[in-house]
């Protein structure tokens, strides 16, 4: 478990990130979403141990991650710009990782380089920015780590290595336990990955909760009442989020169990009542407009 | 670690062959070309050996600056990844902690240089053993550049690497590196600039109190790594003036630097922040305290750069320099350290506060607030004392002669700085301390007028020159409007009569010398705990005349200053020079004679004061000593007096010839005497005018000749000590050059430069003077 405890860390006179504390469990992916500035770079690589925050402190497995090679064993970091020194091939740099990582998979390194088509004695600086890309979460996986950090890593990626990215994490978790961390501005590329997610904006942490829990307790229902009494005292129970009227539809999202909406539509007079699942994107612009921000200006 | 450094090096095998390269192409093909060189001018195949060993030491060309550019490169090249982001994230996030990265970098870069260095040697082997000059000399100077270069490299490479580590790119490293290497060799030389500048009474640096840039080089790789390869190259060298040098103990301090940088870089790393790269400046914290000195420094090197400009004292350009230097530096450090040309006025009240820090520096030096000039120690606390008179015995060289003969047989004879030698050969005794420190204590009643002198003396000759011809050309009116009458018929002193009233009436006046002679004196204190002090004055000669006879007069003294003693005892002259103002004679004389010679010349030298050597020498004494089959090198002359009766009459009984070992003028060999008048007669000291060639002979002027020659001797020894010479003469009052011809000997004329005694310049002598500028310029 990587455990974050308040910390704070500022370059010159902007704080880049302000008393955070979060909780990243094993097992599970982590999404970290927030726009550009947000801090989402700075906590990943506070994270890895790049950088030491001036307050708080970053344990991975109850050990501080700053300067310890024994804990760094367990994390490898893919940042949005990965550094590939000049000249070399990618056999090259899969040596390199191996120097260092103990549990260097040299041979899955291998199969997955030629799974994703890559050339091996090709070199580096002649890929594209997708392929680099490619190349970097290859490495990553192919790190054994317990954690994959990973910022930014979907940028540049087309729909077909996106997925395929998707499932290797996805098989790597099932195999080797390994949790990736992946960091995001774009909400839907994690939809369907993300067990927990966290909301990164100017430093702060605006929350941080399992992607269940939030689809649980928000629903969205389409309706027609008989009366617009029944509406108005239909909407003055439910408190509802969010509401829109086209005519006599209303769509509107209320927090809630299943259960418990089921059970105020059959007491309401309606005509028709269709409880819908929510997308990651409803879900968060919910979430934050109850905390006072209008999430459609951060995030795509 | 092991692997990170194989991957280090497999990753940078370009840079390892680059390095090589430049050694390669240095190094080798230097010593190939020195070899074709000396081939040429070698005399037998032992010289030519003995020419090439010296190209194995360390030198500035085929060493320093490959080894200098090495340490840059090299440290560039394995640090330089904290220049950027994304090369520190991956260093940054991989399980190798900054330690290792420290020490896996740092002995990478160590082996890169290492492989160069041995590529560099062999090849230098492989060039010297067919052609024979592989000595044992030159494989312990061989192993004596390894060991130099590579502790420099060690030294220059770690301080490179501080300034990575304090920086976040490449210029701003170079500049950095290039500040800490240089900061105190500036710091020592701008110092030494301002004493020498601001003060009368500095004189400089000698052996016995070598410059701070010498004495402390090991604070600065550079001035270190030059240090030692100039007193490789230059074991002799009066500067250091010791016997041998030996590299293990010089290297001990830079080797101990060494660990005290690398020791630091590694601290300054473990607390260097990731984020600083790309940033000028690492930690932002230590901005202040790296900007204020390097401004102080600049604002002071703007002094240097405009007074040396300048031939001239004037303060203003002291503030000039003081003002642009500090401005200037602090808006580009501005501009560097903030990367945007707006903040070049950013931190106004540091900027006034370096600015005033800045002018307290000089204002210290300028007011002389430590008493620098009128310094006088406490005899109690002087340990011993050293004093070299700039005017006396000039002609002295100071020469040493080796201990043991060199590999050819001969023995090898060193020049020293006479100044320099006096300083290392300081007096104990108390009582000429005492007398020395009266001398000093005259000198510093003399600062003021030294000072005024030297501010005094800053109009320009342009000045001078336009007073001089706008008054020649009032003069010239003057001149036109007097009548032209033919002076036929005249009778000499009816001539002599209106040249005197021409005079009168066009303001033409016999000159006085104004100028004070004057005489510099330098002296040199060890203190208590081992300071020294050196100091210079420039007195009156007058003033001090009986002070300095104090101290000339010593036994003591002469055993420093005339240092033929223990060549005598070594025996390593072989013949002796004696020249008697007009030709020289080797006293072809051996083993006893030759001994007994020189130690009566001896004992009779040590028994001069001021007032003997006030007089005109007779004559001089070289000792010569066998340095080479076909050479011999000359000691200085020891000039020889008229109270030297015992060494005069040993020389003769030699059978050297002592005709003209004399000062008198025979008027039987007087052919004629000339007469030049430049500075007798004029309107004012810097406009005279003059007569030349006036000449009497014997045959016109007999009678003359015969009452004039007695009161003038020949001067052609009189080169050295003339300004004693002339004070006890009046020699350069009188404003005329007197020389006399003289009958051949042997079919040769001689020529010879005369003083005329008591200074009186004969009345004959003066119309004829008179009578010559009227009938030039009227």
């Amino acid at each position: 478990m990587i455990e974050v405890t308040n910390i704070t860390k500022s370059f010159d006179d902007i704080k880049a990130i302000d008393s955070v504390t979060a909780s990243i469990q094993e097992g599970q992916v982590f999404g970290l979403i927030g726009t550009n500035g947000a801090g989402k770079s700075t906590f990943l690589r506070i994270l890895c141990g790049v950088l030491k925050p001036e307050a708080g402190n970053v344990t991975i497995d109850g050990e501080d991650v700053y300067e310890n090679e024994r804990v760094k064993q367990k994390v490898f970091y893919i940042s949005d710009e990965q550094h590939f020194f000049r000249g070399l091939t990618p056999i090259e740099m899969r040596d390199f990782y191996a120097n260092v990582y103990e549990n260097y998979d040299k041979e899955k390194f291998n199969t997955l380089l030629k799974k994703f088509g890559l050339d091996e004695n090709r070199k580096i600086s002649t890929f594209s920015k997708g392929m680099k890309k490619q190349l970097s979460v290859i490495l990553g996986i192919s790190a054994n780590t317990k954690y994959l950090l990973c910022d930014e890593t979907f940028d540049g990626l087309d729909p077909v290595m996106r997925q395929a990215v998707k499932s290797l994490f996805a098989a790597e978790m099932e195999d080797n336990g390994m949790t990736p961390i992946i960091a995001s501005h774009n909400l839907r590329e994690l939809e369907d990955i993300c067990d927990h997610v966290g909301l990164l904006h100017k430093g702060g942490i605006l929350f941080s909760k399992d992607l269940d829990d939030l689809k649980c307790n928000i629903h969205k229902i389409q309706c027609v009442f008989n009366t617009d009494e029944a509406a108005k005292e239909f909407i003055d129970n439910m408190k509802p989020v969010n509401t829109e009227v086209r005519g006599r539809l209303y769509t509107i999202t209320v927090n809630g169990t299943r259960d418990e909406i089921d059970d105020a539509i059959a007491t309401s007079d309606t005509l028709f009542a269709e409880v819908l699942p929510l997308s990651l994107e409803e879900i968060f612009i919910s979430e934050t407009e109850v905390k006072g921000y209008d999430i459609r200006n951060l995030i795509l | 670690m092991k692997n990170i450094i194989k991957n280090n090096l497999k990753q940078k095998i370009w840079l390892t062959g680059c390095v090589t390269l430049l050694f390669a192409l240095v190094g080798p093909m230097m010593l190939l070309m020195s070899y074709e060189n000396e081939k040429k001018f070698a005399l037998t195949k032992e010289s030519l050996i003995q020419a090439m060993e010296r190209f194995f030491l360390p030198n500035i060309f085929c060493d320093f600056v490959p080894t200098i550019i090495a340490c840059a490169v090299i440290a560039v090249v394995f640090f330089g990844y904290l220049f950027s982001k994304k090369q520190v994230d991956l260093y940054h996030s991989i399980p190798v902690n900054r330690k290792n990265l420290f020490i896996c970098n740092y002995i990478s870069g160590v082996i890169v240089y290492l492989i160069a260095l041995f590529v560099d040697n062999v090849l230098c082997i492989l060039v010297a053993i067919p052609n024979q000059f592989m000595s044992a000399t030159s494989w312990k100077n061989l192993i004596i550049a390894l060991l130099i270069n590579t502790v420099h490299f060690l030294f220059g490479y770690s301080v490179t690497i501080i300034g990575i580590m304090l920086t976040g790119n490449v210029l701003t490293a170079v500049g950095g590196t290039a500040a800490i290497s240089l900061f105190f060799p500036a710091v020592f030389e701008i110092s030494k600039y301002l004493e020498g500048y601001f003060y009368v009474t500095y004189s400089g640096n000698y052996s016995v109190n070598p410059a701070l840039t010498v004495k402390y080089s090991w604070l600065s790789p550079l001035s270190s790594y030059a240090t030692i390869i100039d007193r490789c190259l230059n074991m002799n060298n009066y500067y250091y003036f010791e016997d041998s040098f030996s590299v293990i103990p010089a290297l001990i301090m830079p080797l101990i630097m060494t660990i005290v940088a690398v020791v630091a870089g590694y601290l300054i790393y473990t607390k260097r922040p990731s984020e600083a790269a790309g940033r000028a400046i690492a930690f932002s914290k230590l901005r202040r305290f790296i900007e204020i000195p390097l401004v102080i420094i600049c604002g002071l090197l703007g002094v240097v750069f405009t007074t040396s400009s300048v031939n001239t004292y004037k303060s203003v350009w002291v503030w000039i320099g003081l003002v642009l230097g500090v401005l200037l530096s602090h808006f580009v450090l501005e501009v560097i350290i903030n990367e945007s040309f707006k903040s070049i006025l950013s931190h106004k009240i540091q900027l006034l506060c370096t600015l005033a820090a800045t002018c307290a520096i000089v204002l210290v030096f300028f007011f002389d607030m430590t008493g620098y000039d009128k310094f006088i120690p406490d005899k109690n606390k002087v340990v011993s004392c050293g004093v070299y008179f700039d005017d006396i015995d000039t002609n002295l060289n100071i020469m040493e002669v080796s201990e043991n003969v060199n590999n050819n047989g001969f023995y090898e004879v060193s020049y020293k700085d006479g100044a320099t030698y006096a300083f290392a050969n300081r007096f104990t005794d108390a009582a000429i301390i005492e007398k020395i420190i009266g001398i000093a204590s005259i000198g510093t009643t003399c600062v003021d007028d030294m000072i005024e002198e030297k501010y005094n003396n800053n109009d320009s000759a342009y000045y001078y020159e336009r007073d001089y011809y706008s008054k020649a050309s009032a003069k010239e009116s003057v001149n036109i409007s007097l009548e032209d009458s033919e002076e036929e018929g005249l009778s000499y002193d009816e001539e002599y009569k209106k040249a005197k009233q021409w005079m009168e009436t066009n303001g033409i006046h016999k000159l006085e010398n104004e100028n004070v002679r004057k005489t510099s004196i330098r002296v040199c204190y060890e203190l208590n705990g081992g300071k020294i002090v050196t100091r210079y004055y420039n007195i009156p000669l007058s003033k001090v005349l009986s002070a300095i006879n104090e101290v000339y007069k010593t036994e003591e003294y002469k055993d420093v200053h005339f240092n033929l003693d223990d060549e005598v005892k070594k025996d390593v002259i072989h013949k002796v020079d004696v020249y008697d103002g007009f030709e020289s004679k080797i006293v072809s004389v051996t083993g006893d004679e030759k001994d007994r010679l020189l130690r009566t010349y001896l004992s009779e030298l040590k028994t001069m004061d001021i007032d003997t050597i006030s007089n005109v020498p007779i004559g001089r004494i070289a000792p010569l000593v066998k340095v080479s089959d076909v050479y011999d090198e000359t000691f200085s002359g020891y000039y020889i007096y008229p109270e030297f009766t015992k060494t005069i009459d040993l020389i003769k009984s030699y059978g050297a010839d002592t005709k003209y070992l004399t000062n008198e003028i025979s008027v039987d060999e007087l052919i004629s005497i000339g007469v030049n008048a430049y500075n007798r007669y004029g309107y004012s000291n810097d406009e005279t005018l003059y007569v030349d060639n006036l000449t009497y002979d014997i045959e016109n002027d007999a009678e003359f000749l015969k009452e004039f020659a007695p009161k003038i001797i020949n001067s052609n020894n009189a080169w050295t000590n003339n300004l004693l010479i002339s004070e006890k003469t009046n020699s350069d009052n009188t404003g005329i050059d007197i020389s006399a011809t003289i009958k051949p000997d042997k079919g040769i004329q001689k020529y010879c430069s005369l003083i005329i005694k008591d200074g009186k310049v004969p009345e004959r002598i003066d119309k004829d003077i008179v009578i010559g500028i009227y009938k030039e310029n009227r």
